[in-house]
């Protein structure tokens, strides 16, 4: 009986072999008792294959059940920076992640690579505003309809996005439809979390795509489920050339005297109890004081006390007072407001009637707003996360940071969405900080990234 | 609801110890649902603020109240309560905003627009919000001791989902646990312990590999079904909390019961057992029967056919969707060498994806839309000598499935008894 390779939820079954022991060598291969036969995470589909023909076993290969590649109408014209990377890409046998930041057209490089190979193509994408985003870049693009998995559809094509979480569920059964793996935001990947994903496709190119790449062993575990990192740019290689250009406007604003004695009082029974357990457990995580703190009336007092001083920091009344003032300034102009957190920013929606974007508005009327935004029928949409990663705004030239203890990453993120190209553009970004809070270290962690991609 | 479950359930050396919820816990149940009923028709904030009031409060909340807040939240559902459909006012209102006008003028201007007042369309801005949403009475009284069981079953799934492979010691009701594997893309092996107890492992394709999180949806799923079983052990390997322990379930532990089993895998064979009743007065057709053992293995037939005045002359039907020809090969393999050459397998013809001819001496029928209880009759008859003999020993304890005994409804006790 001749070997039989074929796709099994997102393994590969190696069935009736004449020498089992020669199977078991194979990369990824290991005996499954379960079923009688030998197995591998489909993500080995490749290398098993071409060490089976440099061993000169015959074997019969029903692995992939591929749909149809696409005929591309049109190319995006590519810069040249991209078109560097797509190079590299290539020179690294399609298998690689490509650092580029944020507003520098890494969909442009995707649909490039994509156009390419003509092949069959599955693009990951972490949200479902990128889903979104994505299927009409795609359409635009490649002319043909795009399939979709996540945001309650699932529709296969040529050409299919899908997030993370719905390729999560799938994967069974779109592992082996594909060529090519596009992986938007790759440095989600490689930490455990939802890795299931890649190992299960058996797609032999793969282009991971990021701003911020992951560092140490997440980085490792990326080059086995993507590639190597084959092309790297920084913000500050673009800023000013194909990047519109920036200004950073911090503002300074003082608490009222009543918010000054809310936050202090809530500050120091946090910090008491805070301090207190740090030297019981120095070098314990904020998860553990949480468990800690839930035993103990005090622990649960200071648990209390840091939302209360979060939730003053949030929205404080010089920090209304300043956005009411910009908003009238910027009258003119697109402008983005970043909360905290949702109720800040749906305070904001009802004090200045502009409209929210949050995970609570439905899909339909996200689109219908964010078009409104676009064509200038709407001025502004202030967002507490959505916005974070990857939400298009072409023409966005004002942006205003209320709040949010955010790390650098995605504060780059932020901040890149203004940096759209735009004609004779110059973005404004304010942040809002209030004096002697927490918020002045962390304005300060944050903006760090930005300050130095600037004066490289 | 994973984590605040999963919070119930602690690791000591390598067990799970799930903390069930008991009569102990009656009074704080009571108390809860006593909130949620208090807070009917009323935005669902105003419930989370004293939710979370309670949390921070100075008398600790006992443990496991997050999660019965959210089983309860399944109950308690919401409406919207809106003049002006939200999506509708928002857009409406946000668009008028780019005129220069007051923030009271341009409400005023919509609000005529629309044909109501200023403050219902505010009102209605953003009442499709989960906090502004108005909580609903639910549909029948929740009793204190099914929000127990229930909050139970939660903390078994909350576990469960962090496995990778269970498996499964049960009498009675295994149909319905492989059934449910299967359906779900899972691996199911069987095996019989020499006292007759069946062993069911249940994991999925790449649990060989890795310890994933991938089938623990699924395999979460099976706990309702085990009450049904009349007696039963579930041992789990699962990762929790950074370390690897083992969860067992046994009909000690307080578990709820989920849907009675479905007794008929579908339409197609309703339809076989309807036309066979009428084609034919010689045989008796018994739906589910009980299991064979073959080769390591169970099959579960879906039908034997005895004959009336006949009854050694005794055969097994089983009707194969999905298949393919490896699949026919190594089930026709097992059954040979199990020695049972009395089962029919009906197959779909037009699912057959390579193609392969089969070997033609077995008792296959294929089949196309529906399975002819005159082609059935046909095969046997041809293939029915004298002296034959029944299939392999019946394996003890399959049954119908039994109505697990239910615990009585307690009596709800009021906030005064605690």
């Amino acid at each position: 009986m001749r070997l039989r390779i074929g796709f099994d939820r997102g393994t590969l079954l190696l069935e009736g072999p004449p020498r089992h022991e020669c199977l078991s060598d194979l990369p990824g291969v290991r005996w499954d008792h379960r079923v009688a036969c030998h197995r591998a995470p489909a993500t080995f589909y490749t290398r098993i294959i071409a060490r089976l023909h440099a061993l000169g076993v015959p074997f019969d290969d029903d692995v992939l059940a591929l749909h149809a590649g696409c005929s591309i109408a049109s190319v995006p014209d590519l810069r040249p920076y991209q078109a560097a990377a797509i190079d590299a890409w290539t020179l690294a046998g399609r298998r690689g992640i490509v650092v580029l930041p944020t507003g520098s057209g890494k969909t442009h490089v995707a649909m490039s690579a994509i156009a390419a190979l003509g092949a069959s193509t599955l693009c990951l994408v972490p949200t479902r505003i990128l889903l979104d985003q994505w299927q009409r870049a795609l359409r635009r693009w490649l002319g043909i309809e795009i399939g979709c998995y996540g945001d309650g559809l699932r529709v296969a094509g040529p050409v299919t996005v899908a997030t993370f979480e719905s390729a999560w569920r799938h994967m069974h059964e779109l592992g082996n439809r594909y060529e090519l793996l596009v992986v938007d935001e790759a440095h989600h990947f490689g930490s455990g979390a939802r890795d299931e994903v890649l190992e299960m496709s058996t797609a032999a190119y793969r282009l991971g795509l990021t701003a911020t790449p992951q560092q140490g062993r997440a980085a490792a575990n990326l080059v086995d489920l993507i590639g190597p990192l084959v092309f790297e740019l920084g913000i500050a290689d673009l800023a000013g050339t194909f990047l519109a250009d920036f200004e950073l406007v911090d503002l300074h604003l003082d608490l009222t005297r009543e918010e000054r004695e809310a936050y202090e009082a809530a500050r120091r029974t946090f910090l008491t109890a805070h301090r207190h357990y740090r030297e019981l457990a120095p070098g314990a995580s904020w998860n553990d004081f949480l468990r800690w703190a839930a035993r103990t009336p005090q622990g649960r007092a200071a648990v209390r006390a840091w939302h209360e001083a979060r939730s003053v920091l949030s929205l404080t009344r010089a920090k209304r007072e300043v956005l009411g003032s910009l908003l009238r300034r910027h009258r003119d102009s697109r402008v983005l407001v970043f909360t905290a957190g949702k109720e800040a920013a749906y305070r904001i929606a009802r004090e200045h009637l502009i409209m929210p974007i949050t995970a609570d508005i439905g899909r339909r009327e996200r689109d219908e707003m964010m078009t409104a935004f676009r064509e200038g029928r709407i001025r502004a949409l202030v967002s507490a996360r959505v916005l974070n990663e990857g939400f298009d705004v072409p023409s966005a030239e004002v942006g205003i940071i209320v709040g949010g203890a955010l790390g650098e990453r995605e504060h780059v993120q932020r901040v890149g969405r203004l940096l759209r190209p735009a004609e004779g553009k110059r973005a404004v970004v304010y942040e809002l900080v209030t004096r002697d809070t927490v918020e002045v270290p962390q304005a300060r962690r944050r903006k760090r990234g930005l300050l130095r991609a600037r004066q490289v | 609801m994973a984590s605040f479950a999963l919070a119930r359930c602690s690791v000591q050396g390598d067990v799970v110890v799930p903390h069930w919820l008991t009569e102990r816990d009656y009074p704080w149940l009571a108390d809860l649902i006593e909130a949620y009923t208090a807070f009917v028709g009323e935005p669902r904030r105003r419930l989370d603020d004293t939710l979370a009031a309670q949390a921070t409060g100075a008398a600790q909340a006992p443990p496991g109240w997050r999660m019965a807040a959210q089983v309860l939240d399944r109950v308690f559902r919401t409406e919207i309560a809106a003049v002006v459909k939200p999506a509708r006012a928002r857009a409406a209102v946000f668009q008028a905003s780019v005129s220069r006008d007051s923030r009271a003028r341009i409400l005023e201007r919509v609000a005529r627009d629309l044909g109501t007042t200023a403050l219902a369309l505010e009102r209605s801005l953003f009442a499709d919000l989960a906090g502004e949403r108005l909580l609903r009475a639910p549909d029948e009284p929740v009793h204190v001791s099914s929000l127990a069981l229930q909050c139970n079953l939660a903390i078994a799934q909350a576990a469960l989902k962090r496995s990778a492979r269970v498996e499964i010691t049960l009498e009675g009701n295994a149909r319905a646990v492989v059934r449910h594997a299967k359906l779900r893309g899972l691996i199911c092996t069987v095996s019989r312990s020499p006292g007759g107890d069946t062993t069911l492992e249940v994991s999925g394709p790449l649990a060989l590999f890795k310890q994933t999180a991938l089938y623990g949806r699924h395999l979460a799923e099976l706990v309702p079904m085990l009450p049904w079983s009349r007696r039963f052990e579930l041992r789990a390997d699962c990762t929790l909390h950074g370390r690897e322990a083992r969860l067992t379930l046994t009909p000690a532990d307080p578990l709820p019961p989920g849907l009675a089993p479905k007794r008929y895998d579908s339409r197609l064979e309703e339809r076989f057992a309807r036309e066979f009743a009428r084609a034919t007065k010689e045989w008796t057709l018994i739906r589910e029967p009980e299991p064979v053992a073959a080769e390591g293995t169970l099959i579960f037939p879906d039908f034997a056919l005895v004959h009336r005045r006949e009854p050694h002359r005794r055969w097994l039907l089983e009707i194969v969707g999905f298949w393919t020809s490896g699949y026919v090969e190594r089930k026709l393999r097992r059954l040979r060498a199990a020695g049972i050459d009395n089962l029919v397998l009906c197959i779909d013809e037009s699912l057959d994806c390579h193609g392969v001819a089969l070997p033609e001496d077995c008792p296959v029928l294929r089949f196309r839309k529906r399975v002819d209880p005159q082609a059935v009759l046909k095969l046997i008859e041809e293939r029915d000598g004298p002296g034959r003999v029944g299939p392999g020993v019946p394996l003890r304890g399959e049954h119908q499935p039994t109505c697990p005994q239910r615990v009585a409804p307690l009596r709800r006790p009021s906030c005064g008894d605690s």
